[in-house]
């Protein structure tokens, strides 16, 4: 209104102004949010002359023209030209409102948290996703998304079993290799999990180290920005509701390929006859055996006929325990979510209120309930005071299913053929740590049943974790004069959860404790020290963070210049607290609890030997504060060239380290150059090209690193009833931090009228002084290996981005792809030993070996089975041997076979979008290629010792001849844990990895605008998803899912299938 | 419009000046509330009581070199690991796991009392008897240590001691100071000096038997002496020791059914280490050799309290830490040792007084019979013999069998495994056991013999 007012003021004033020329004013507004868009002028008269300029950062121009006809064209960058006819004097006040421009790159602004940066003048990598991007998948964690559509990430599960983010490969070989999470400009500090997907408006990744820089230490491993929705002004009331319900089919249980029951049966028998059981049979101690062993002593003692044995074990042949799991445990999981939000704004203030609910059932019947509130404002409080603030509350509930495979065990594992229930469906004990018959002595039938029944046990435990997170911040914005604006920030977040196992006296753990700690005194009779009653356990934790931010913001348009600067102090204090008590003898009618005696020891009812009563009580408080400094700088030239430069120093609490020691400094510099708007550049066809490149270090500190020796305090020694305390670091003065440079240089395009755009990037990385472990000799007395910075990595990769429109009409086809090469290796390693053996580890291990990648797999050489006894052989000085000890102890670094990398090198995703009359199918792939992975094998180890082996036990070397068409070997006896160790590390068991999997396929169909209006709504939307579609392309021929390979009971998840739909009101 | 800048500048500053005066407190918190820098008396007394590292990791390859028990054919090619197999049959090679094996376990802890003893010698913690007490520990735990490690990695001491190359003594927690293996002579002067320097700072009585005690440093100072062939030392400090603590368990008085029967921390206990049995030496599998069982006199409750039968086999349960193997200080090992130095010593009478003492206490009550001896010889021979009986599973046998050898006592160790027969000859050199090869590797240091 203000600016209307002034516009007829000066309207009304031209006349007086200047004579016989027209004062013409106008203002540009964003047609979106009316929003003042800083833009260029154009105006043509009859004369021919251009008449150019700019508006202000309010949109605001003024020119003084002949009276007469006028072509006016305004341009700004994210809008589409604006051109119109206007005849000067004009009889109203001008506003011209710019509309959106169709398909920018990504988007216009991008936020780096402390700033929204225009992508036309952001020099650094930055991966932007929308909302309608991340829309198309359904799911309760926001990040999980971004796998099958981000550019430039892939999640990592070859170094970590559950998965890691990384960006851009490897930066540290021992440091965090988290990348930073930011929520609505700050570090997030809570459960990422507690964030509503409904709220998150987009997402930003930062890629190179000018785009990270700015937040310094934390940002080595690249940082992802999460920006929530907020309320726009001047917008009327806006209702969105979304919901979806989803069902998450069982995994494949036989993804494993476990060792049939009549293999592990004949394993059984063949080790009962060399008597491998016997020590364990005259134990006292009584372990359990499994019920074929059992039976197999009841023959040996005459006790059961063998046609009888015969019999049992053809019986126990035909069951597999994991028909059981399927048939009684896995089910299918049912996702549900559901999200309101309402927002409008007027004037002074904007708002938004949005609630969510998430139910999910997963495959093991476990329950995750969360809701989530939020409200955020915008208040204009002066003209130049503008305040946001934000509220959130997060509740959740945890409710822990059934254990499933891998969590139901016998002793230490669990035999292929044991059975949860019997033919009707009634549930069977299986054994678990004694032997049935001792278990059915006297002495033991007087304590506690010590049956194990797996199918019931779980629903005597209870077991739920509560969370409650709230987080408030404030943002105040103080706009001086002569474009500075004074910003504080703050930002609360206090995040408790409260877990609380009760283990009552029907679940196998209570009884189980009760009984062993059951004294029986001369006379027979039975005392319990741990009182008869349920178990408790709780668990509470607190996190509490606090960041403040005071920040200096300079932002200035010349008519060829701009800069835009900022300057700022920020810190933060993280503190965690927990308590954690356990309670015995729990009546849970009554809430009786019991007492118990810590302070001696009780001989155990079974073994006699002599323990403490566990004791779950203790104290923990951890604290993570950071300091730090930072200045951002950039100019930009005639809006084509830009030079940017930040600058940031971080402090933490390291323990054991001097101040000074504390301070990382670390800088960045980068340049742009858009070629179109250089004066020379007539090219027709292309939109936009631009050429930007960057320079910049992050670093980390190894929380290791420590100037003298640290101690831990450990709860009291049972033998001194004092407290005692273990070494937490040894003095390693010599550590220096690990510096990454990063070099990064970008090519941003967009033609045809932005139908086809995107960037190619290329970036070198150059990682020094990386912490690596180094084996020391261990005489030394802390440990086998120590921290040293030792190790220097090259990195180099490019990522390419190419969106395009590929059918325009009414049947559109739409297609972005993600590519991405990494090549790492290592430029220097301090390796003070070459013995193969060293190289070869069961999990992904940084090898470290000079000029190859930094995460590389070897194997021994197989020379395939000796024809004669099938055992497996190796090389040794260039002969097939089978001297295992001396394979292991001989090979040398270079007698290893080198495969490649364990990282893949090529990797990104593909999504098209095919659109038809307001139906959009939209199918995702994602792949790797160029790595390696380490298959399992048949491990007698295992075998033996609890019963667990591969499948391939079934097609191992048996007979002389077999050698022609198997590799599996036979099996030994006794073990040789050198010939299990050279078989586990050969090169028969390392396969490629790479892959094609089609992440999910969104079909979704907008309602036609006539049809949602009869229903009442503005926008509806319906679509059906499917996730975790699959593998479509494998290089290994063992059906493995080369991202399902780490660890045991990692399965790759089933299809999830979901239904959904969004609407506005 | 000046007035407004000056005001942003002022509350800029304001910003600026809060932020650095927090920060320093703010740098200053610990990371984690448990974390310390030890600096007081009560942190190094908190390291010494670390169990973990100090007192349940004695040198268990010593009792599976020795010859006290076997392994059934079948019980050991059950065994899963290769290493104990190995080291079972004598192997003059490969007989340690790789990184984790005794030389680990004893040079971490040695490490824990080097980082203590130089932690207090640079602290300004007040030198009274508390620091002493500390102090003391560290000296005796770091002496058991070398001299358990000496008993494993190093030949007889002898002649040729002075030369003959023995373990590592690292004498300091700088781990950048390489490790090279002092003479066998060298280390037992160093166990000697260090045991010798922690009489005066230890109190006659300790909180717990895990806390080295005067009588601690005089019964390790007499096994080092014995070992050196130095009886009248070690007769010395056998005395003193059990001038602090004479006391004897009457196994009348034990429930000799009781799956242990000895209870954990009794009188006779000096000082309280011990190990976890390995795999090989567990109760189901380490049957005790009949030669060893046979040597019970039918009153001799012994073999009712220490042996479990089970079959034909008989299986150990004397521990005296039960169920871990106890390989400590006791009285009874005082009173053995100090019996074998007076005869040694020519006060053979003396001598059987003193292993009289000893029996008493573990025969059924009126049956026992005083032993005699007419002669130095017999007498030693009676008294070596008992000692046997009575230190199963101590961790003593392997050393004592290497020292009886060196002075001729011929005592030949045999195993049959498949039907194939093992021996190791007096003086063989495998009565050195290797030292792990990948410290080899690393360090580059002599190999013994092989």
């Amino acid at each position: 209104m203000r600016n209307i007012h002034i516009l007829i003021l000066l309207i009304g004033f031209c006349p007086l102004i200047a004579f016989g020329q027209e004062s013409f004013s106008g203002k540009i507004l964003s047609a979106a949010d009316s929003t003042a868009v800083l833009s260029n002028i154009e105006l043509t008269g009859a004369d021919g002359l251009m008449r150019k300029m700019q508006t202000d950062a309010k949109g605001l121009f003024l020119l003084r023209l002949p009276a007469g006809a006028y072509r006016f064209v305004a341009t700004a960058v994210g809008f589409k030209t604006y051109a119109v006819t206007i005849t000067l004097p004009l009889t109203r006040a001008f506003v011209a409102r710019l509309p959106p421009a169709d398909n920018q790159l990504n988007e216009v602004t991008v936020s780096t948290g402390y700033q929204l940066l225009d992508r036309t003048r952001a020099t650094g990598s930055f991966d932007k996703l929308d909302k309608a991007r991340l829309d198309q998948q359904v799911g309760k964690n926001i990040l999980d998304r971004l796998e099958a559509i981000g550019n430039g990430l892939t999640f990592d599960r070859t170094t970590s079993a559950s998965g890691k983010f990384s960006i851009r490969g490897t930066s540290t070989i021992r440091g965090p290799r988290d990348p930073l999470i930011v929520v609505d400009d700050f570090p997030y500090a809570g459960d990422l999990a507690n964030i509503n997907p409904e709220d998150v408006e987009s997402i930003t990744v930062l890629k190179d180290a000018a785009a990270a820089s700015i937040w310094g230490t934390r940002a080595g491993n690249g940082v992802i920005v999460i920006t929530t929705k907020r309320g726009k002004k001047n917008t009327p009331l806006a209702v969105n509701f979304s919901g979806s319900i989803g069902f998450a089919q069982k995994p494949n249980l036989r993804y494993e390929q476990r060792i049939s029951s009549a293999d592990a049966l004949d394993v059984e028998q063949f080790l009962f006859g060399k008597g491998y059981y016997t020590s364990q049979i005259n134990s006292s101690q009584k372990p359990a055996l499994t019920p074929f062993v059992e039976l197999l002593i009841l023959n040996a003692a005459g006790k059961l006929s063998t046609a009888d044995l015969e019999q049992a074990k053809a019986g126990f042949a035909a069951h597999d325990v994991y028909d059981d799991f399927d048939r009684y445990i896995y089910k299918t999981g049912v996702n549900q979510q559901y999200a309101l939000s309402l927002s409008g704004g007027g004037e002074k203030h904007a708002w938004l209120i949005s609630s969510g609910y998430n139910h999910n059932v997963d495959n093991l019947d476990g329950a995750n309930a969360r809701q989530n509130m939020r409200l955020s404002n915008n208040f204009m409080l002066l003209r130049n005071l503008n305040l946001n603030t934000l509220f959130s509350y997060t509740g959740g509930k945890v409710t822990a299913g059934q254990p499933g495979i891998g969590g139901i065990t016998s002793t230490t594992s669990l035999y292929p053929y044991a059975a949860f229930a019997d033919a009707n469906g009634t549930p069977l004990p299986i054994t678990k740590n004694y032997r049935a018959a001792y278990l059915a002595s006297p002495a033991v039938t007087q304590l506690l049943d010590w049956s194990y029944y797996p199918l019931l046990d779980n629903q005597y435990t209870d077991n739920v974790t509560r969370l409650t997170d709230l987080m408030a911040s404030f943002d105040l914005g103080y706009k001086l004069p002569l474009g500075f604006k004074l910003s504080l920030k703050y930002n609360i977040e206090e995040q408790r959860t409260n877990r609380e196992i009760l283990q009552g006296l029907g679940s196998y753990y209570t009884r189980n404790l009760i009984n062993s700690f059951a004294q029986v005194s001369a006379g027979g009779a039975v005392s319990y020290p741990i009182p008869i009653g349920a178990i408790m356990d709780r668990n509470e934790g607190r996190l509490r963070s606090e960041q403040y931010r005071g920040q200096l913001d300079f932002n200035r348009v010349w008519p060829s210049h701009r800069l835009d600067a900022l300057v700022g102090v920020e810190w933060r204090k993280a503190q965690s607290t927990g308590v954690s008590g356990r309670m015995y003898g729990v009546d849970t009618d009554k809430l009786n609890t019991g007492s118990v005696d810590y302070t001696r020891t009780f001989p155990n009812s079974v073994t006699g030997s002599a323990a403490y009563i566990p004791d779950g009580n203790g104290l923990s408080q951890t604290a993570n504060n950071y300091f730090s400094q930072f200045v951002n700088l950039a100019y930009t030239f005639k809006d084509a060239y830009t030079l940017s430069a930040s600058a940031r120093a971080d402090a933490s609490n390291l323990f054991g380290v001097a101040t000074n020691d504390k301070w990382k400094p670390l800088w960045s510099a980068g340049l742009g150059w858009d070629i179109t708007k250089m004066p020379f550049f007539k090219v027709g066809f292309i939109d936009q090209l631009k050429l930007r490149s960057t320079l910049g270090f992050s670093g980390n500190a190894d929380p290791s690193m420590s100037g003298v020796n640290t101690i831990r305090y450990q709860v009291n020694s049972p033998y001194t009833q004092t407290p005692y305390a273990i070494f937490d670091k040894y003095a390693n003065p010599e550590l220096r931090w690990e510096t990454v440079r990063m070099l990064n240089m970008g090519l941003d395009f967009s033609m045809f009228k932005a139908r086809l755009s995107g960037s190619v990037e290329y970036y070198q990385k150059h990682a020094s002084d990386l912490f690596g472990i180094y084996p020391i000799d261990y005489t030394t007395g802390v440990g086998t290996t120590i921290l040293r910075n030792v190790a220097e990595i090259k990195g180099k990769g490019l990522d390419l981005q190419l969106n395009g429109l590929i059918l325009q009409g009414s049947f559109t086809w739409g297609s972005t792809l993600n590519l991405s090469v990494y090549k790492d290796k290592v430029a220097k390693y301090y390796l003070p030993s070459v013995q193969g053996s060293n190289f070869l580890q069961a999990n992904a291990t940084v090898s470290g070996v000079e000029g190859l990648p930094v995460y590389s797999i070897f194997s021994y050489r197989w020379a395939g089975l000796d024809g004669a006894t099938g055992e497996p052989m190796g090389f040794l000085n260039g002969q097939p041997s089978k001297a295992y000890s001396t394979i292991i102890s001989g090979t040398k670094l270079t007698d290893l076979a080198f495969h490649g990398s364990a990282l893949p090198r090529y990797f990104g995703n593909m999504v098209n979008d095919f659109g038809f009359k307001g139906f959009t199918l939209s199918v995702a792939l994602s792949f790797k290629f160029g790595y390696y992975f380490r298959r399992k094998g048949i491990d007698y180890t295992n075998l033996f010792a609890n019963g667990s082996g591969h499948a391939d036990f079934g097609s191992r070397w048996k007979n002389p001849g077999d050698e022609q068409f198997t590799q599996v070997p036979s099996m030994p006896y006794p073990l040789s844990s050198s010939r299990e160790s050279f078989y586990r590390f050969s090169e028969e068991l390392i396969d490629k990895g790479d892959h094609i999997r089609i992440q999910y396929i969104n079909l979704d169909y907008a309602v036609g605008k006539t049809l949602a209006k009869k229903i009442g709504l503005k926008t509806l939307n319906v679509f059906a998803n499917l996730a975790n579609v699959g593998i479509i392309y494998r290089a290994n021929k063992h059906q493995l899912d080369p991202e399902y390979v780490t660890s045991s009971f990692n399965l790759p998840p089933g299809q999830t299938l979901a239904f959904g739909l969004r609407a506005g009101f | 419009m000046k007035k407004r800048n000056i005001f942003g500048f002022w509350l800029l500053l304001a910003v600026f000046a809060n932020a650095i005066l927090g920060c320093q407190k703010l740098l200053d918190e610990k990371p984690d509330q448990r974390l310390v820098i030890p600096s007081t008396l009560a942190d190094f007394q908190a390291l010494m009581d670390n169990f973990g590292v100090l007192t349940a990791k004695d040198l268990v390859s010593a009792e599976i070199s020795a010859d006290d028990y076997y392994l059934t054919d079948a019980d050991l090619a059950a065994l899963p690991g290769e290493y104990e197999r190995r080291m079972y049959s004598w192997q003059k090679d490969n007989i340690f796991e790789p990184g984790s094996n005794d030389w680990a376990y004893l040079y971490k802890a040695v490490y824990s009392c080097n980082a203590v003893l130089e932690g207090l010698e640079a602290s300004t913690i007040t030198r009274d008897t508390r620091y002493n007490d500390v102090k003391g520990q560290a000296l005796v735990y770091r002496a058991k240590c070398f001299l358990q490690g000496l008993g494993l990695w190093a030949k007889a001491y002898q002649v040729s001691s002075a030369t003959d190359l023995g373990i590592p003594l690292r004498p300091s927690a700088d781990f950048n100071t390489p490790s090279t293996r002092a003479t066998v002579q060298e280390g037992y002067q160093k166990v000697l000096t260090d045991l010798k320097a922690a009489v005066p700072l230890l109190p006659v009585k300790a909180l717990s038997a895990t806390r080295p005690s005067k009588a601690a440093a005089y019964g390790l100072l007499a096994r080092a002496f014995l070992y050196m062939g130095d009886y009248q030392a070690a007769e010395n400090y056998a005395d003193s020791c059990l001038r602090n603590n004479a006391a004897l368990l009457d196994y009348n008085q034990l429930n000799a059914a009781a799956p242990y029967p000895i209870a954990l921390f009794n009188p006779e206990v000096v000082f309280n280490t011990f190990s976890p049995p390995p795999t090989i030496l567990s109760n189901t599998r380490a049957k005790m050799v009949p030669e060893l069982l046979q040597a019970y006199q039918a009153a001799d409750l012994r073999k009712q309290v220490f042996y479990v039968q089970s079959g034909s086999a008989s299986y150990f349960k004397g521990t005296y830490f039960q169920p871990a193997l106890f390989f400590g200080l006791a009285t009874d090992e005082m009173y053995l040792t100090l019996a074998e130095c007076q005869v040694r010593n020519g006060k053979t009478a003396l001598g059987m007084e003193t292993l009289n003492k000893l029996l008493l206490a573990r025969f059924k009550t009126g049956t026992f019979v005083p032993l005699v001896a007419g002669d130095k010889a017999t007498a030693l021979g009676v008294v070596l013999s008992e000692r046997r009986k009575e230190l199963v599973m101590r961790g003593l046998r392997w050393m004592d069998v290497k020292r009886l050898n060196a002075e001729g006592g011929n005592i030949v160790l045999k195993r049959t495994i498949s039907g194939i027969d093992y021996t190791l000859t007096p003086n063989d050199k495998r009565y050195a056991l290797p030292i792990p090869e990948d410290i080899i590797a690393l360090t580059g240091m002599p190999q013994n013999e092989r």
